[in-house]
Protein backbone atom coordinates (compact mmCIF):
# COMPACT_ATOMS: atom_id res chain seq x y z
CA UNK A 1 0.00 0.00 0.00
CA UNK A 2 1.51 3.37 -0.99
CA UNK A 3 1.74 6.22 1.50
CA UNK A 4 -0.86 8.38 -0.29
CA UNK A 5 -3.46 5.63 -0.16
CA UNK A 6 -2.58 4.92 3.47
CA UNK A 7 -2.97 8.59 4.40
CA UNK A 8 -6.37 8.63 2.69
CA UNK A 9 -7.48 5.52 4.60
CA UNK A 10 -6.23 6.99 7.90
CA UNK A 11 -8.27 10.13 7.22
CA UNK A 12 -11.38 8.04 6.54
CA UNK A 13 -10.79 5.88 9.62
CA UNK A 14 -10.46 8.98 11.79
CA UNK A 15 -13.87 10.00 10.51
CA UNK A 16 -15.32 6.69 11.70
CA UNK A 17 -15.06 4.60 8.53
CA UNK A 18 -14.74 0.96 9.65
CA UNK A 19 -14.14 -0.33 6.10
CA UNK A 20 -11.10 1.93 5.72
CA UNK A 21 -9.80 0.81 9.10
CA UNK A 22 -10.32 -2.81 8.04
CA UNK A 23 -8.05 -2.22 5.04
CA UNK A 24 -5.41 -0.74 7.32
CA UNK A 25 -5.70 -3.82 9.55
CA UNK A 26 -5.18 -6.05 6.51
CA UNK A 27 -2.14 -4.06 5.44
CA UNK A 28 -0.38 -4.15 8.81
CA UNK A 29 -1.55 -7.28 10.57
CA UNK A 30 1.39 -9.34 9.24
CA UNK A 31 4.13 -7.22 10.83
CA UNK A 32 2.27 -6.72 14.11
CA UNK A 33 1.34 -10.38 14.51
CA UNK A 34 4.85 -11.57 13.63
CA UNK A 35 6.35 -9.22 16.23
CA UNK A 36 3.96 -10.39 18.94
CA UNK A 37 4.35 -14.06 18.05
CA UNK A 38 8.11 -13.80 18.40
CA UNK A 39 7.96 -11.86 21.59
CA UNK A 40 5.28 -13.94 23.35
CA UNK A 41 6.11 -17.35 21.92
CA UNK A 42 2.41 -18.17 21.92
CA UNK A 43 0.34 -17.72 18.76
CA UNK A 44 -3.04 -17.46 20.49
CA UNK A 45 -1.85 -14.88 23.03
CA UNK A 46 -0.04 -12.96 20.31
CA UNK A 47 -3.13 -12.71 18.11
CA UNK A 48 -5.24 -11.72 21.11
CA UNK A 49 -2.82 -8.92 21.96
CA UNK A 50 -2.64 -7.88 18.31
CA UNK A 51 -6.43 -7.54 18.17
CA UNK A 52 -6.43 -5.44 21.33
CA UNK A 53 -3.65 -3.29 19.94
CA UNK A 54 -5.55 -2.65 16.70
CA UNK A 55 -8.75 -1.87 18.60
CA UNK A 56 -6.84 0.60 20.78
CA UNK A 57 -5.23 2.11 17.68
CA UNK A 58 -8.70 2.94 16.38
CA UNK A 59 -9.32 4.94 19.56
CA UNK A 60 -6.01 6.82 19.50
CA UNK A 61 -5.63 7.26 15.75
CA UNK A 62 -6.02 11.02 16.19
CA UNK A 63 -2.62 11.00 17.95
CA UNK A 64 -0.87 9.62 14.87
CA UNK A 65 0.92 12.59 13.29
CA UNK A 66 2.37 10.86 10.22
CA UNK A 67 6.02 11.49 11.14
CA UNK A 68 6.58 7.73 11.35
CA UNK A 69 5.01 4.75 9.61
CA UNK A 70 1.59 3.63 10.80
CA UNK A 71 2.83 0.09 11.49
CA UNK A 72 5.46 1.60 13.82
CA UNK A 73 2.70 3.43 15.66
CA UNK A 74 0.59 0.25 15.94
CA UNK A 75 3.57 -1.80 17.11
CA UNK A 76 4.23 0.82 19.78
CA UNK A 77 0.68 0.29 21.05
CA UNK A 78 1.15 -3.49 20.82
CA UNK A 79 4.39 -3.28 22.79
CA UNK A 80 2.64 -1.42 25.61
CA UNK A 81 -0.08 -4.09 25.69
CA UNK A 82 2.49 -6.87 25.78
CA UNK A 83 4.36 -5.22 28.66
CA UNK A 84 1.13 -4.85 30.59
CA UNK A 85 0.09 -8.45 29.89
CA UNK A 86 3.51 -9.69 30.90
CA UNK A 87 3.26 -8.08 34.29
CA UNK A 88 0.15 -10.11 35.04
CA UNK A 89 1.42 -13.40 33.65
CA UNK A 90 4.01 -15.44 35.42
CA UNK A 91 7.03 -16.77 33.57
CA UNK A 92 6.36 -20.26 34.84
CA UNK A 93 2.94 -20.31 33.24
CA UNK A 94 4.46 -19.31 29.90
CA UNK A 95 7.00 -22.13 30.09
CA UNK A 96 4.33 -24.67 30.86
CA UNK A 97 2.32 -23.69 27.82
CA UNK A 98 5.33 -23.76 25.49
CA UNK A 99 5.06 -27.52 24.91
CA UNK A 100 1.34 -27.29 24.28
CA UNK A 101 1.89 -24.45 21.79
CA UNK A 102 4.30 -26.54 19.81
CA UNK A 103 1.76 -29.26 19.32
CA UNK A 104 -1.02 -26.73 18.63
CA UNK A 105 0.73 -24.67 15.99
CA UNK A 106 3.19 -26.99 14.28
CA UNK A 107 1.62 -30.40 14.13
CA UNK A 108 3.43 -31.48 10.94
CA UNK A 109 6.85 -30.35 12.15
CA UNK A 110 9.70 -32.83 12.47
CA UNK A 111 10.91 -33.51 16.04
CA UNK A 112 14.35 -31.96 15.48
CA UNK A 113 12.89 -28.66 14.33
CA UNK A 114 10.35 -28.74 17.18
CA UNK A 115 13.20 -29.13 19.65
CA UNK A 116 15.05 -26.22 18.05
CA UNK A 117 11.94 -24.08 18.26
CA UNK A 118 11.52 -24.92 21.93
CA UNK A 119 15.17 -24.18 22.73
CA UNK A 120 14.87 -20.86 20.94
CA UNK A 121 11.73 -19.93 22.83
CA UNK A 122 13.35 -20.76 26.13
CA UNK A 123 16.33 -18.62 25.22
CA UNK A 124 13.97 -15.77 24.27
CA UNK A 125 12.13 -16.02 27.58
CA UNK A 126 15.38 -15.64 29.44
CA UNK A 127 16.23 -12.37 27.69
CA UNK A 128 15.45 -9.05 29.38
CA UNK A 129 12.15 -7.52 28.28
CA UNK A 130 13.52 -4.72 26.06
CA UNK A 131 16.15 -6.95 24.48
CA UNK A 132 13.54 -9.53 23.65
CA UNK A 133 11.26 -6.97 22.04
CA UNK A 134 14.11 -5.40 20.04
CA UNK A 135 15.13 -8.80 18.76
CA UNK A 136 11.56 -9.75 17.86
CA UNK A 137 11.20 -6.56 15.83
CA UNK A 138 14.51 -6.67 13.97
CA UNK A 139 15.30 -10.36 13.58
CA UNK A 140 13.14 -11.04 10.55
CA UNK A 141 14.06 -7.60 9.18
CA UNK A 142 10.45 -6.51 9.44
CA UNK A 143 11.62 -3.30 11.12
CA UNK A 144 14.77 -1.23 10.95
CA UNK A 145 16.74 -0.45 14.08
CA UNK A 146 15.48 3.14 13.94
CA UNK A 147 11.86 1.97 13.77
CA UNK A 148 12.44 -0.43 16.66
CA UNK A 149 13.95 2.41 18.69
CA UNK A 150 10.84 4.47 18.09
CA UNK A 151 8.49 1.63 18.99
CA UNK A 152 10.33 0.75 22.18
CA UNK A 153 11.14 4.32 23.16
CA UNK A 154 14.85 3.53 23.43
CA UNK A 155 17.97 5.20 21.97
CA UNK A 156 19.13 3.79 18.64
CA UNK A 157 22.48 2.63 20.04
CA UNK A 158 20.72 0.69 22.81
CA UNK A 159 18.50 -1.08 20.29
CA UNK A 160 21.48 -2.03 18.12
CA UNK A 161 23.25 -3.37 21.18
CA UNK A 162 20.13 -5.29 22.30
CA UNK A 163 19.75 -6.90 18.87
CA UNK A 164 23.41 -7.83 18.62
CA UNK A 165 23.60 -9.33 22.12
CA UNK A 166 20.22 -11.01 21.83
CA UNK A 167 21.13 -12.62 18.52
CA UNK A 168 24.38 -13.89 20.03
CA UNK A 169 22.53 -15.43 22.95
CA UNK A 170 20.07 -17.16 20.65
CA UNK A 171 22.92 -18.54 18.60
CA UNK A 172 24.56 -19.80 21.77
CA UNK A 173 21.30 -21.52 22.61
CA UNK A 174 21.66 -23.38 19.33
CA UNK A 175 25.20 -24.30 20.11
CA UNK A 176 26.75 -22.24 17.33
CA UNK A 177 30.51 -22.01 17.93
CA UNK A 178 32.51 -18.82 17.98
CA UNK A 179 29.88 -16.30 18.95
CA UNK A 180 30.26 -13.66 21.61
CA UNK A 181 28.15 -14.01 24.72
CA UNK B 1 20.78 -22.23 11.51
CA UNK B 2 22.33 -18.94 12.57
CA UNK B 3 20.60 -17.12 9.73
CA UNK B 4 18.35 -14.33 11.04
CA UNK B 5 15.40 -15.25 8.88
CA UNK B 6 15.47 -18.84 10.02
CA UNK B 7 15.67 -17.78 13.65
CA UNK B 8 12.77 -15.40 13.08
CA UNK B 9 10.75 -18.12 11.37
CA UNK B 10 11.36 -20.48 14.28
CA UNK B 11 10.28 -17.86 16.80
CA UNK B 12 7.05 -17.04 15.01
CA UNK B 13 5.92 -16.31 11.50
CA UNK B 14 3.38 -13.85 10.20
CA UNK B 15 0.43 -15.23 8.24
CA UNK B 16 1.30 -15.44 4.56
CA UNK B 17 -1.74 -13.44 3.47
CA UNK B 18 -4.02 -11.02 5.34
CA UNK B 19 -6.44 -13.03 7.45
CA UNK B 20 -10.08 -11.87 7.03
CA UNK B 21 -11.07 -13.57 10.31
CA UNK B 22 -8.47 -11.53 12.15
CA UNK B 23 -9.83 -8.32 10.60
CA UNK B 24 -13.38 -9.31 11.56
CA UNK B 25 -12.29 -9.96 15.16
CA UNK B 26 -10.51 -6.61 15.34
CA UNK B 27 -13.58 -4.75 14.08
CA UNK B 28 -15.82 -6.65 16.51
CA UNK B 29 -13.53 -5.69 19.41
CA UNK B 30 -13.38 -2.11 18.22
CA UNK B 31 -17.17 -1.87 18.15
CA UNK B 32 -17.45 -3.55 21.54
CA UNK B 33 -14.97 -1.13 23.10
CA UNK B 34 -16.83 1.83 21.59
CA UNK B 35 -20.10 0.50 23.01
CA UNK B 36 -18.55 0.07 26.46
CA UNK B 37 -17.05 3.55 26.37
CA UNK B 38 -20.41 5.02 25.43
CA UNK B 39 -22.11 3.08 28.24
CA UNK B 40 -19.53 4.35 30.76
CA UNK B 41 -20.05 7.93 29.63
CA UNK B 42 -23.82 7.55 29.90
CA UNK B 43 -23.55 6.04 33.37
CA UNK B 44 -21.27 8.88 34.46
CA UNK B 45 -23.66 11.50 33.04
CA UNK B 46 -26.73 9.99 34.72
CA UNK B 47 -24.92 9.55 38.05
CA UNK B 48 -23.65 13.12 37.98
CA UNK B 49 -27.07 14.50 37.11
CA UNK B 50 -28.84 12.67 39.93
CA UNK B 51 -26.07 13.54 42.38
CA UNK B 52 -26.48 17.23 41.53
CA UNK B 53 -30.25 17.02 41.88
CA UNK B 54 -29.78 15.29 45.22
CA UNK B 55 -27.39 18.02 46.33
CA UNK B 56 -29.93 20.79 45.77
CA UNK B 57 -31.97 20.01 48.90
CA UNK B 58 -29.16 19.74 51.48
CA UNK B 59 -27.52 22.87 50.04
CA UNK B 60 -30.77 24.80 50.16
CA UNK B 61 -31.29 23.61 53.73
CA UNK B 62 -27.77 24.77 54.63
CA UNK B 63 -28.52 28.25 53.32
CA UNK B 64 -31.75 28.36 55.29
CA UNK B 65 -34.17 27.81 52.43
CA UNK B 66 -37.19 25.68 53.19
CA UNK B 67 -39.44 23.80 50.82
CA UNK B 68 -41.86 26.77 50.63
CA UNK B 69 -39.16 29.17 49.43
CA UNK B 70 -37.83 26.60 46.99
CA UNK B 71 -41.23 25.86 45.43
CA UNK B 72 -40.96 28.29 42.46
CA UNK B 73 -37.46 27.06 41.68
CA UNK B 74 -38.53 23.42 41.85
CA UNK B 75 -41.50 24.17 39.60
CA UNK B 76 -39.24 25.71 36.95
CA UNK B 77 -36.73 22.85 37.25
CA UNK B 78 -39.54 20.31 36.91
CA UNK B 79 -40.93 22.05 33.84
CA UNK B 80 -37.47 22.19 32.26
CA UNK B 81 -36.98 18.48 33.01
CA UNK B 82 -40.29 17.54 31.41
CA UNK B 83 -39.50 19.74 28.40
CA UNK B 84 -36.13 18.01 28.02
CA UNK B 85 -37.68 14.55 28.16
CA UNK B 86 -40.32 15.54 25.61
CA UNK B 87 -37.68 17.01 23.31
CA UNK B 88 -35.60 13.87 23.62
CA UNK B 89 -38.63 11.70 22.86
CA UNK B 90 -39.40 13.80 19.78
CA UNK B 91 -35.86 13.42 18.51
CA UNK B 92 -35.04 9.87 19.51
CA UNK B 93 -38.23 8.17 20.62
CA UNK B 94 -40.12 5.39 18.82
CA UNK B 95 -41.97 7.92 16.64
CA UNK B 96 -39.13 10.38 16.32
CA UNK B 97 -40.66 13.04 14.06
CA UNK B 98 -37.49 15.14 14.13
CA UNK B 99 -35.05 12.23 13.76
CA UNK B 100 -34.38 13.11 10.13
CA UNK B 101 -33.64 16.75 10.98
CA UNK B 102 -31.26 15.61 13.70
CA UNK B 103 -29.48 13.24 11.31
CA UNK B 104 -29.03 16.08 8.81
CA UNK B 105 -27.66 18.41 11.48
CA UNK B 106 -25.61 15.59 13.12
CA UNK B 107 -26.53 16.78 16.58
CA UNK B 108 -25.02 14.86 19.47
CA UNK B 109 -27.43 14.64 22.39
Amino acid sequence: MDSGEEARLIGLARGGDYAAFGRLVDAHQGAVRAFLRRVTGNYADADDLAQEAFARTWEVLYRFDGTSALRTFICGVAFQYWRRARRSQSRREARETAYADLSDTQTDENPERAAQRLALRKAMEELPQDQRAALALCLGQDFTHAEAAEILGLPLGTVKSHVSRGRARLQVAFGVAGVER
Amino acid sequence: MSDDFELAALLGEAPATPDPDFRFDVLARTAERARRRQARQNAFRVTTMFALIGLVFPLAHTFGLGLTQLQPLLLVAGLLGVAYVLALWTLEGPRAVLARSRAVLRLPL
